[in-house]
């Protein structure tokens, strides 16, 4: 290089640098034209309402900053949650800005694949994202799940995007015709399938619309349900609804089966009631024994965990009944269960003595083939103890505030085959799936996607992508419950009448609508007028039938009070349980399919605390957030008894081939000494097909997704399950399949197994005993 | 002279000349390499607002329009409705007659938003709200409640708040085009500056003071 040469350079560099420096960069702030009135820029404004992430109705308080809501909380006083809220309920955020959402309604010609129109409408709703002015920020922090909304200036930030939400909004009417027609073509032989969030008087909505129909009353699906309960209780108490334990007032606790705190009904508020058990009482400590298979989070806060055979829960209570009542020795149930006769005793001794005592029996129990004479016996124990109808015992619960909230009953298994074997006969001309993933309560042993495949019309009312919406002609994005209006009254007893009234603390983040107002709509569209304009219209009409307090002059109605505080509760019991103990025959043996010889482990599935009934699996908090036993995350892990891992040479990460009879799953190692030697628990995480990019094998957002529909199903249990049907109740039995593991010789993929921490790997001594049982501390009485 | 002396001269005045530009612009003011304050001459806005002609001509408070600022973390911008209020019926002749700065173009913007033009800024269409440009933008990774330190200076000061806005933001009542104020503090979005008015009126300069 010359002299020359290097001069020009220098002077090009200089000039590159100057005119870089020339830019016209700034931020942006984009006014409102009229400010909402209660919106104070960068001051939070909170509002009261109820989650919908699960069937307890816990009262939350959504904080709302510039339209946007960042943060949902208990509220403080709720019957339920008395101001705690579970891990997914604060996940529920996530719901709300989930990339993989809907962004609009989807009229589709081939089932599986988007329309064209509806990736045109991605398409604008990306390049609206791309243009807003902290894009990158933006969307990055939608991947990761993180939400960081600080800056006032993104809704309104960019008229590209109020241009893409309008765009979306204009293809509402078609998608709302489409659904008149497929109601009009349905008829009677429309059948209507909900998810738990369908409660209160939007069940009741629907259910006026499948009178209109003249068809079947919607079907209430919940991933194995509580039908052995259910059963076991109509012939103890005299009732089948899921009753009210006092825990806070009782003085033992025996929990059979280890779920009751994590993943059952109402986690927050039996968590409440263990809380004040423990300490709310000056002179008394309530004992909590945990009797179960697999050691869980409630058997590490209990004072004693007795390890039992899979199945054999009803043996040990059986042991503990009189025997005019069917009770059986002690030696006998400790010949069934493999629990030592000392640890049975000292319970049996436990039991006589502490009053009130609470016997609990939970899914562990629920998902075997003798499901229903074990539960009987546990809800023996109460009656025995006499504590039915007793503060510390069991309460009936008293009746919704308004009559038609009362919680539905989720349909059995058997039912809902009976109505998937209507769908493969051709019967259901019009299949609605409202807020429902059918596929997570069938094990894929059942053929459920071919049954689905022979009704001519399916409409998908959800928020995120699942399987059940890849089956459908036409999604209809729902809002979700921070968008729309609705109530809801808990699934089991919590003490009070409770009706939550949901507001709407935000708008929708995307062109959503609430299943109310497109249902009013699609009805009055096919001839069937509902006879309310839209869903708030509705709810407020259904919340006028209370009325109001006139004894207080100046009393706000019975809705504006409501909006305040979330909803209308009072302290209250149902009318007594005419319980009556009954007379139990000898401890009925649990099922198992599989030979013993080729598939010598019991499969434990464990409803997981993380993943809940499904809704957590989409949600990447609920993810991240290590498994509280084992510190899994990310996906699923099979876990092996130290000594069986010692013996089939398996060490932690490495990977197995996990089957049964109907299929196999390739999983990671995670020793865990909390199970006995001849038993593998999996963790029931609900992935999916076409879910969103965090719970299916395919991953990615809804077109993708469907785009390149995965055969496999990620790490699913329901891949292995047997069809097996608890005969009295009609429940799937869950856990009545053996399997057999087989090492593979490699290790899982980075990333396919995450454990958060090592130190349950540290507890691999083989010598260490199956069955873990903590010394009992008997404390003082009174 | 040597040609060669001359040629390296000329080259360190570029080189040096286009690093000062470069340091004085206002892109290297948003990426933290600036030297001075940023647009201190004013920023030339969507709409030909002028900040003296409301506050000093029309006696207008900066609290009628800044409504949030002694009592939320960020001032606030007005909505559109703010400005109706009086533009509703205002005579825009006399408006024109006002104004010093104002250009024709900026004035047909005016009438857009008066009118509802289309692309305008209108109550017709509320997602619509006109894009100012951001004068004051602090860093993400730093706390400013202007709530506090409104009442902060108004208690030192002895004064009411919303009347101490000009210690921070300058004379805006004799500014038509508000740019960033470069007073006794020379740059007012750096952290020199929070110092030194932290020390003057002895508040807290712990580091979670201000940084999140």
């Amino acid at each position: 290089m010359d002299r020359r040469d290097f001069l020009k350079l220098s002077g090009l560099t200089a000039s590159t640098l100057v005119l870089g420096g020339c830019e016209d960069y700034h931020a942006r702030l984009e006014a409102y034209a009229v400010r909402p009135e209660d919106m104070v820029p960068g001051m939070p404004t909170y509002f009261a309402t109820a989650c919908e992430m699960c069937p307890a109705a816990c009262g939350a308080m959504a904080r709302v900053v510039e339209g946007r809501v960042l943060k949902l909380e208990g509220l403080p006083g709720h019957p339920v949650n008395h101001g705690g809220l579970c891990a997914l309920g604060q996940a529920s955020v996530q719901m709300e800005y989930h990339p993989d959402r809907f962004y609009g309604p989807d009229i589709r010609t081939t089932r599986g694949q988007p329309s064209t129109e509806y990736l045109a409408l991605e398409r604008t709703v990306h390049e609206a994202f791309a243009s807003t002015s902290r894009p990158t920020k933006l969307i990055d922090n939608m991947k990761v799940g993180v939400m960081s909304f600080g800056k006032p200036d993104f809704k309104l930030g960019d008229r590209k995007w109020a241009d893409a939400h309008a765009q979306t909004a204009r293809t509402w009417p078609a998608a709302i015709s489409r659904l008149a027609r497929g109601l009009t073509s349905g008829g009677a032989a429309t059948l209507i399938l909900v998810g738990h969030q369908i409660r209160g008087h939007r069940h009741a909505l629907l259910a006026d619309l499948a009178t209109a129909l003249k068809a079947p009353a919607p079907v209430v699906v919940e991933p194995f349900g509580d039908d052995a309960t259910r059963v076991a209780n109509a012939a103890v108490y005299g009732r089948p609804e899921l009753p009210t334990y006092d825990l806070a007032n009782s003085e033992l606790v025996i929990l059979f089966g280890d779920d009751l705190f994590t993943s059952g009904l109402a986690p927050t508020y039996y968590t409440w009631g263990y809380g004040a058990m423990r300490r709310a009482r000056p002179d008394i400590r309530g004992m909590l024994v945990v009797v179960g298979t697999r050691f869980g989070e409630a058997a590490a806060v209990a004072d004693a965990f007795i390890a039992v055979r899979p199945g054999t829960h009803g043996a040990i209570a059986q042991a503990l009944l009189p025997s005019s009542s069917g009770g059986i020795s002690l030696a006998q149930a400790a010949t069934l269960t493999g629990a030592s006769p000392d640890q049975i005793e000292e319970l049996a001794l436990l039991y006589r003595t502490l009053k009130p005592v609470l016997a609990i029996g939970g899914t562990e129990v629920a998902a075997q083939t003798n499901a229903v004479p074990a539960l009987a016996a546990i809800a023996a124990l109460n009656v025995a103890a006499g504590s039915v109808n007793r503060a510390g015992g069991v309460l009936a619960p008293p009746p919704p505030p308004i009559a038609d909230m009362a919680p539905p009953a989720p349909a059995s298994y058997r039912v809902l085959r009976q109505w998937a074997d209507s769908m493969a006969a051709g019967a259901i001309q019009s299949l609605l799936l409202v807020n429902v993933d059918p596929f997570l309560a069938f094990p894929d042993a059942y053929d459920l996607q071919g049954a689905i495949q022979k009704v001519p019309f399916i409409a998908s009312f959800s928020t995120l992508p699942d399987d059940g919406t890849a089956m459908a002609d036409l999604i209809v994005p729902d809002s979700t419950f921070l968008e729309r209006w609705g109530d809801s009254t808990p699934a089991v007893g919590v003490g009070a009448a409770v009706g939550n009234l949901i507001q709407p603390p935000v708008d929708p983040f995307f062109a959503s609508k609430p299943v109310e107002d497109v249902i009013l709509a699609a009805a009055k569209e096919a001839g069937h007028d509902l006879g309310h304009a839209d869903g708030e219209a509705y709810f407020k009409a259904m919340w006028a039938k209370l009325a109001p307090d006139t004894s207080v002059p100046g009393t706000q109605s019975p809705w504006v009070k409501a909006l305040r505080v979330g909803g209308i509760s009072r302290s209250a019991s149902g009318p007594d349980y005419d319980a009556h103990l009954p007379i139990l025959t000898a401890p009925v043996a649990p099922a198992f399919r599989g030979d013993p010889a080729t598939r010598p482990f019991h499969l434990v599935p464990v409803r997981s605390t993380k993943y809940r009934n499904g809704l957590g699996s989409a949600l990447p908090w609920m993810q991240e957030w290590g498994d509280p036993m084992v510190t899994g995350a990310w996906g699923g892990w099979v876990e092996i008894n130290p000594k069986t891992a010692a013996r089939l040479e398996l060490n932690p990460y490495d990977e197995v081939k996990v089957e049964s009879d109907r299929g196999s799953l390739l999983l990671g190692v995670v020793i865990y000494p909390g199970l006995p030697e001849d038993a593998v628990a999996i963790p029931l995480n609900f992935s999916r097909v076409c879910g969103t990019r965090y719970d299916s094998a395919a991953g990615g957002s809804v077109w993708e997704a469907t785009q390149k529909v995965d055969p496999g199903r990620g790490a699913d249990v329901r891949a292995l399950l047997e069809e097996v049907i608890e005969p009295r109740s009609g429940q799937l039995a869950w856990g009545a399949t053996r399997v057999s593991v087989t090492p593979t010789g490699r290790q899982v993929p980075p990333g396919k197994l995450v454990l958060v921490s090592k130190s349950i790997q540290a507890q691999e001594n083989p010598a260490l005993p199956h069955v873990i049982h903590r010394e009992f501390k008997v404390w003082p009485i009174g | 002279m040597n040609r060669n002396v001359l040629a390296v001269v000329a080259l360190v005045v570029i080189v040096l000349g286009g690093l000062i530009f470069f340091m004085y612009s206002e892109h290297a003011h948003e990426t933290g390499w600036s030297i001075g304050p940023a647009h201190a001459n004013g920023l030339v806005q969507p709409i030909a607002f002028s900040h003296r002609i409301h506050v000093t001509v029309r006696g207008i408070s900066c609290t009628y329009c800044h409504q949030f600022v002694d009592t939320a973390n960020v001032a606030g911008i007005p909505p559109m409705e703010t400005c109706l209020a009086c533009h509703k019926t205002l005579d825009t002749s006399k408006l024109r007659g006002d104004s010093k700065i104002a250009t024709a173009a900026e004035l047909v913007d005016i009438d857009k938003f008066m009118t509802g033009a289309p692309g305008s800024a209108t109550l017709k269409n509320p997602d619509h709200g006109v894009r100012w440009l951001r004068v004051y933008d602090l860093v993400d990774h730093v706390h400013f409640p202007h709530r506090v330190h409104i009442w902060a200076l108004a208690t030192r000061e002895g004064k009411t708040p919303g009347t101490t806005c000009f210690l921070c933001h300058g004379d805006v009542a004799k500014m038509d085009r508000v740019g960033q104020f470069g007073g006794p503090y020379t740059d007012l979005m750096r952290m020199g500056t929070c110092l030194s008015c932290h020390d003057k009126y002895q508040a807290g300069t712990d580091c979670l003071e201000c940084h999140k």
